[in-house]
């Protein structure tokens, strides 16, 4: 009845067999040409899997996984900041909430991002950033020269503002901010790239606008939650 | 498909837990270069490993959502065991949500039914393996995941038992099963 140990041969193999059982199938082995040969078979397949190694993808996936943590960072920014909230830390920012409200609105007021790619081109209107208020200035100015200045501009004090050697941020704290700030410049230069093979498509328009918006909502976010803290 | 090196010299094994040690250290402290030296050292067998679960088609964004969760639980890794072990454990459990999540279990039993005699042995070191990682795609569902898991991976029974949701004497069963098909591949 070799069937029936060979049913048992992998628990065998594997040493999972009661004592009993084990010298049962062992005694066996010593008369079944068949059983031992596919013993043999099994051990061979068993050598075969412990050999295998990973396999690498085709491409480099980390490139894709980095910027999937740079969005984490950007969600979860209250999250990045709350160690700073619980040690109380005594950071003050430079910047004055006021300041930085006029400073937003500057950004909102920037035109698609026509005005980030070139300079002469033409004029997008925009809506309010969330800085406005009622009777606040909303601009639908045309993108000029001017206007990506003040955006750079703006957007290097809240940088400033935010990286402050005097006032450092924790280590964790000042990476997870960098590294959303990397996701989001690396969409604005995606957005940018295509913008300059196709200039007058008002999708990529408002995805640049949205997009540049989004750099100065987050660095809004972040400068304001360094102040609290 | 190119294969990586797998480290078989315990003293090696020693230096990369200990190096991976630290570098999980300074990730859970938001140090991304030291995630990324943890990606590059563990790419591959993540990447093998989510190939041989749910299939090439699936592997990278399998492999690309490990790593992610890997970076959000981080801070629960406690450096008991290996991060290695940590985080294949975490590969699996994350394959098997998705296998579930997107009811592709009785899909992919259907399709593995294709006979071994397909895959053709080739008797020359790395091509060999390369077949023999094909023949491993093409056994039925479960005996597939028994088989890597057991075999491959280094699991127990009820280890698997628990991450599978079936029991020890299936896990066995299914394990031989497995093994008595790719024997045949082996002969050929």
């Amino acid at each position: 009845m070799t069937d029936r140990f060979r049913g048992r041969l992998s628990e065998y193999l594997d040493g999972e067999l009661a004592p009993d059982d084990h010298r049962l199938v062992e005694r066996h082995l010593e008369g079944c040409q068949d059983c031992a040969h596919t013993l043999a078979q099994l051990e061979a397949v068993v050598e075969q899997a412990q050999r295998l190694a990973g396999r690498e993808p085709e491409g480099d996936l980390w490139p894709a996984i980095s910027a999937r943590l740079g969005e984490q960072d950007e969600e979860r920014l209250p999250a990045t900041f709350s160690s700073l909230v619980s040690a109380n830390s005594r950071r003050r920012i430079s910047l004055s909430i006021p300041q930085l409200a006029a400073a937003v609105i500057v950004l909102a007021s920037v035109s698609g991002g026509t005005a980030w790619l070139a300079r002469s081109g033409p004029a997008i209107g925009t809506a309010a950033g969330p800085g406005d208020a009622p009777g606040q200035l909303v601009s639908t100015a045309p993108a000029t020269a001017n206007s990506a200045e003040v955006y750079a501009a703006s957007i290097a004090e809240l940088e400033q503002a935010l990286f402050d050697p005097a006032r450092p941020l924790p280590a964790q704290t000042e990476a997870r901010v960098r590294r959303a700030l990397v996701t989001i410049d690396r969409a604005i230069e995606d957005a940018r790239q295509a913008l300059l093979e196709v200039p007058d498509d008002p999708y990529l328009q408002e995805h640049m606008t949205s997009t540049m918006r989004r750099k100065s909502d987050f660095l809004e976010r972040a400068v304001r939650l360094a102040a609290q803290s | 498909m190119k294969q990586a090196i797998r480290l078989t010299d315990p003293d090696e094994k020693s230096s990369r837990r200990e190096i991976d040690a630290v570098d999980a250290r300074a990730a859970a402290a938001g140090d991304a270069e030291a995630f990324e030296r943890l990606y590059r050292a563990h790419v591959s067998h993540v990447y093998g490993l989510t190939c041989r679960l749910a299939g090439h088609d699936r592997a990278e964004e399998l492999t690309q959502d490990v790593f992610v969760r890997a970076w959000q639980k981080l801070h629960t890794f406690r450096g008991d065991a290996a991060f290695g072990s940590w985080l294949y454990r975490l590969a699996v459990n994350l394959t098997y949500g998705r296998l579930r999540t997107l009811g592709t279990e009785q899909k992919r039993h259907v399709e593995s039914e294709i006979p071994l005699s397909r895959a053709h042995a080739r008797r020359d070191g790395t091509e060999i393996r390369l077949d023999f990682d094909v023949a491993i795609t093409r056994l039925p569902n479960g005996a597939r995941q028994v088989f890597v898991l057991h075999d491959v991976e280094g699991y127990k029974h009820r280890e698997i038992a628990e991450m599978v949701g079936i029991t020890a004497g299936t896990s066995k069963s299914q394990l031989h099963r497995a093994r008595m098909i790719l024997r045949e591949h082996l002969s050929a």
